[in-house]
C-alpha cells in the first residue's frame, strides 16, 4: 500500500514548510471489552498510515497497563514512573521503532497510574504536547473500559475507533461506551472497527446492530471503518513481535488492516491541518473537567 | 509540477534515487543496494531503452554531482517509500530477450517484486512484458535458485515460492494501458505515478498511487470506499450535490448548515440535528432523509431535484421553535408577534411553540427525524439517562 503521507506529499507539509505549533489529527481507539485486540489494531494502523518522513505516534493510554510497544519489538527501559518522580520530561521516553511510529509507552503494572490524581493528570496532559508536537498523526491506544480517564483521552481525539469483535458481550459493551460518549458530548460520531470476524459478512452485520441500536436510542451515527478476520497469524505475528502488516502482509488480517487503514486515511485527510483548536493536552483537560 | 521542459525518464531518475543512497544520505538506510553484475549483460539499445542507456553506461557514482541536472542534487528516495517492508535487491537483471527487469526487490513477506519504470514508449508492450516475466518465473525458478542467486546474491532472501508481484512506475499511464492492465485480475500489480514539487527552489520527487494500483482481487471488500479517479469523481458529484443542499437548506431555515464525516460519508446539521445522511456503497451515491423511509440514489440531475425537494419538504415538516415552520426566506418570527397577527385577523390561534408542548404531561409521539435524531427529543433524554443500558436497549442486541 502507498503511505499515506508520501502519496499526498504531506511529508514536505508537515515536516518542513509548517511551523510547529500544528495540531496533529487525533484518533481515539477504544473498546469496551478487553482483549478485542485495539492494541494490534492501534499498532497496525500506525504502521500502515505512518513513514520515516510522516512519523505517526502512539499514545499508550492504558497508563496502568500498556503493551501498545510489545507488537513493535520494543522494550522500553523507563515507564511513565520515570515522569511522575520528575526524572524526566516526557519526550524521554518515547521510543521510536523503526517502522515510522513512535510510541510512549504506558506503565506496566503501575496501578497508581491508572487513576491518576487530578495534578498528576494535568501535569501529564500539558507534558504530552511537546511529544505530540510534530507527528502526522496521534493514535490514542486507550484502556478498555468507561473509566472517566479512559473516556477523557476519546473525548478529546478528533475521531474515536471503537474495536469491538462480532461476540454479543464485546458488542454490548462497544455500545455502552457509545453511550457514555453521547452521553458527555451529544450528537458526536464514532467509527466502528469489528474484529476477529469470520468473514466480512459478519462484521457488517455486528456493526448495523450497533448503528441501528446507536442510531434510534441515542441518535448517534456509527460509521463503518471496516471487519479485520480472525486469522492464526496474527498471534504468531505478535510472538514475533513484529506487526502483522510486516510480518505477513499477504494474510487475511493484514488485508482487514488495510483496507481499514485507507478508509482511515480518507477519514485523516478530512481533518484540515491549520486547524484553530487547543491542543491534545488542552483538550484532554478541557475532558477531564 | 513537472521538474524542467523535459521530465527526466522514470528508469534514469529512479536509478539516481534508489542506486545513489549515498548522494542523499541514506547510505545506511539502504545497505543492500547495488547494481548486480548482471546489468553488463544487458542489452543496452539506446533507441528503445531511452535515456537507461544513458544512466547504465556511465558509472552513477563517478559522476561529478555538479554536472548532475538540478533535479538530480536534489533527489529524496524516502517518498518513494512505495509498500511497508519493501526492500530492493538488484538492479538491471535481464532474463532473456525482452524480459528486462529495471529493478528486482522483495516485500515483507520475501515475496519477489519486478519495478519497471515505464517511458511513453514501453507502454505498448508492458502488459505482454508482465505475462511474459511472469511465465518465466515460474516456469523458472530453479534456474533462478541455481544461477542467478550465484550471481546476485542478494536473492537468496527470496522465497521463490511465492507469485512474482509488480510495481509499475510511470510519469503518466495511458488510459488504454490501464485498461488492459485491469484485466490482469490475477496479478498482484500497483501502479505509481511519479510527481515531482518545488520546494524553496528544490526540486522533491514523489510516486504517487493510481487506481488500479491495489489490484488483488482478494482485497477488494463491499465497504471500501473507492479509490482513484473513480473516488475523486465521485467525490465531485457529492460536493455538488451538497452545496446545492447547502443552498436550499439554509434558505429556507435561515440557519447554517453544517456537515461532518469524510468525503464518502458526510452527515448534515442543522443545529446539531441530523437533516440529511450521504454515503458511498459499490460506487454508489446513497441518501437518506430522517422521517422519510425510502433511501435515495444520487443519479441524474432529476433525481437530485427529487431529492432536494423530498429534503426541503422534511425540514418543512420539522415542527421546530425557531425554523422548519418558518415561511421561505423569512426569518423567525417572535411568539408575541404571531399571537397578535392572529387575534388582529381572528383566525385560528397560531400553533403553540414546541417548548410548551413538550413540558404538557401528553406524551410526545414519535419523532419523524427517526434515528438520527440527537438526542434532543424527550424520549432520547429519557432513555439516555444515566449510562446502564435499558431493557429495551439490551432487547434490541438480542433480538426479543
Amino acid at each position: 500500500m502507498a503511505k499515506f503521507f508520501d502519496r499526498i506529499f504531506k511529508p514536505f507539509q508537515r515536516h518542513v514548510a509548517l511551523p510547529s505549533s500544528l495540531v496533529p489529527p487525533v484518533v481515539g481507539i477504544a473498546s469496551g471489552k478487553g482483549g478485542t485486540g485495539k492494541s494490534m489494531v492501534t499498532v497496525n494502523l500506525g504502521v500502515l498510515l505512518g513513514s520515516p518522513r510522516a512519523r505517526v505516534r502512539i499514545l499508550d493510554a492504558d497508563l496502568g497497563l500498556g503493551n501498545a510497544h510489545l507488537p513493535l519489538g520494543l522494550k522500553p527501559d523507563r515507564n511513565l514512573q520515570y515522569f511522575f518522580e520528575e526524572k524526566g520530561s516526557l519526550a524521554d521516553l518515547l521510543q521510536h521503532s523503526r517502522y515510522g511510529v513512535d510510541v510512549l509507552p504506558g506503565g506496566s503494572g503501575l496501578s497508581r497510574l491508572a487513576h491518576l490524581n487530578p495534578s498528576d493528570f494535568r501535569r501529564f496532559a500539558l507534558g504530552l504536547d511537546s511529544v505530540l508536537e510534530g507527528a502526522a498523526a496521534v493514535l490514542v491506544d486507550s484502556a478498555a473500559g468507561i473509566s472517566p480517564q479512559t473516556l477523557s483521552f476519546l473525548l478529546a481525539s478528533d475521531l474515536v475507533l471503537i474495536v469491538t469483535t462480532p461476540e454479543i458481550t464485546s458488542l454490548t459493551d462497544a455500545y455502552a461506551l457509545i453511550k457514555c460518549l453521547a452521553l458527555r458530548r451529544p450528537g458526536r460520531g464514532v467509527s466502528l472497527l469489528v474484529n476477529q470476524c469470520d468473514d466480512s459478512q459478519q462484521g457488517w452485520r455486528a456493526f448495523e446492530k450497533i448503528r441501528d441500536i446507536s442510531g434510534r436510542f441515542l441518535g448517534i451515527h456509527v460509521s463503518f471503518l471496516g471487519a479485520v478476520p480472525g486469522d492464526p497469524a496474527v498471534r504468531s505475528a505478535l510472538a514475533a513481535r513484529t506487526p502483522i502488516v510486516i510480518r505477513t502482509p499477504s494474510a487475511p488480517a493484514a488485508r482487514g488492516l488495510r483496507a481499514c487503514a485507507r478508509r482511515l486515511e480518507d477519514i485523516l485527510e478530512e481533518i484540515p491541518q491549520w486547524r484553530k483548536v487547543p491542543s491534545y493536552g488542552r483538550r484532554l483537560l478541557e475532558a477531564q473537567r | 509540477m513537472i521538474s524542467g521542459p523535459i521530465p527526466p525518464h522514470p528508469r534514469a531518475l529512479l536509478q539516481d534515487l534508489w542506486l545513489e543512497p549515498e548522494a542523499t544520505g541514506l547510505a545506511e538506510a539502504r545497505p543492500s543496494l547495488k547494481v548486480s553484475s548482471s546489468a553488463k549483460k544487458k542489452d543496452a539499445d539506446p533507441t528503445t531503452r531511452g535515456p537507461k542507456a544513458k544512466a547504465s553506461q556511465g558509472d552513477l557514482r563517478e559522476d561529478d554531482p555538479r554536472e548532475r541536472p538540478p533535479y538530480q542534487g536534489n533527489l529524496d528516495s524516502e517518498v518513494f517509500h512505495l509498500e511497508s517492508g519493501w526492500k530492493l535487491l538488484a538492479s538491471d537483471l535481464c532474463f532473456g530477450k525482452g524480459l528486462d527487469v529495471d529493478f528486482l526487490g522483495m516485500d515483507a513477506n520475501r515475496t519477489p517484486i519486478a519495478v519497471l519504470a515505464l517511458g511513453e514508449e514501453d507502454q505498448d508492450l508492458c502488459p505482454l512484458k508482465l505475462l511474459d516475466l511472469k511465465a518465466w518465473f515460474q516456469r523458472n525458478k530453479e534456474l533462478i535458485r541455481q544461477t542467478w542467486m550465484r550471481i546476485c546474491p542478494e536473492l537468496i532472501s527470496l522465497d521463490l515460492c511465492r507469485d512474482l508481484r509488480f510495481f509499475l512506475i510511470a510519469h503518466e499511464f495511458s488510459p488504454s494501458l490501464i485498461e488492459r492492465l485491469s484485466c490482469l485480475s490475477s496479478f498482484d500489480l500497483l501502479l505509481f505515478r511519479l510527481r515531482s514539487l518545488g520546494v524553496r527552489g528544490q526540486q522533491y520527487w514523489y510516486a504517487e498511487g493510481v487506481a488500479p494500483w491495489a489490484h488483488h482481487s482478494q482485497e477488494v471488500s463491499p465497504f471500501e470506499a473507492p479509490s482513484g479517479v473513480e473516488a475523486e469523481l465521485l467525490r465531485e458529484r457529492i460536493n455538488t450535490f451538497l452545496s446545492r443542499v447547502q443552498v436550499v437548506g439554509e434558505g429556507l431555515v435561515g440557519r447554517s448548515l453544517d456537515f461532518e464525516g469524510d468525503r464518502f460519508d458526510r452527515r448534515a446539521l442543522i443545529e446539531n440535528e441530523l437533516v440529511l445522511e450521504l454515503g458511498v456503497d459499490q460506487g454508489q451515491v446513497w441518501i437518506r432523509i430522517p422521517g422519510i423511509p425510502d433511501e435515495f440514489l444520487l443519479g441524474t440531475d432529476e433525481e437530485q431535484s427529487r431529492v432536494l425537494d423530498c429534503f426541503l419538504r422534511s425540514l418543512m415538516a420539522r415542527n421546530h421553535p425557531t425554523w422548519g415552520s418558518v415561511p421561505l426566506g423569512n426569518s423567525p418570527r417572535k411568539p408575541e408577534q404571531t399571537q397578535n397577527e392572529g387575534k388582529a385577523l381572528g383566525g385560528r390561534p397560531e400553533p403553540q411553540p414546541r417548548e410548551d408542548r413538550l413540558s404538557s404531561s401528553e406524551p410526545e409521539k414519535d419523532s419523524p427525524w427517526g434515528r438520527g435524531n440527537p438526542c434532543r427529543s424527550s424520549k432520547h433524554a429519557e432513555r439516555s439517562e444515566g449510562t446502564r443500558l435499558s431493557d429495551e436497549e439490551m432487547a434490541a442486541f438480542f433480538g426479543s
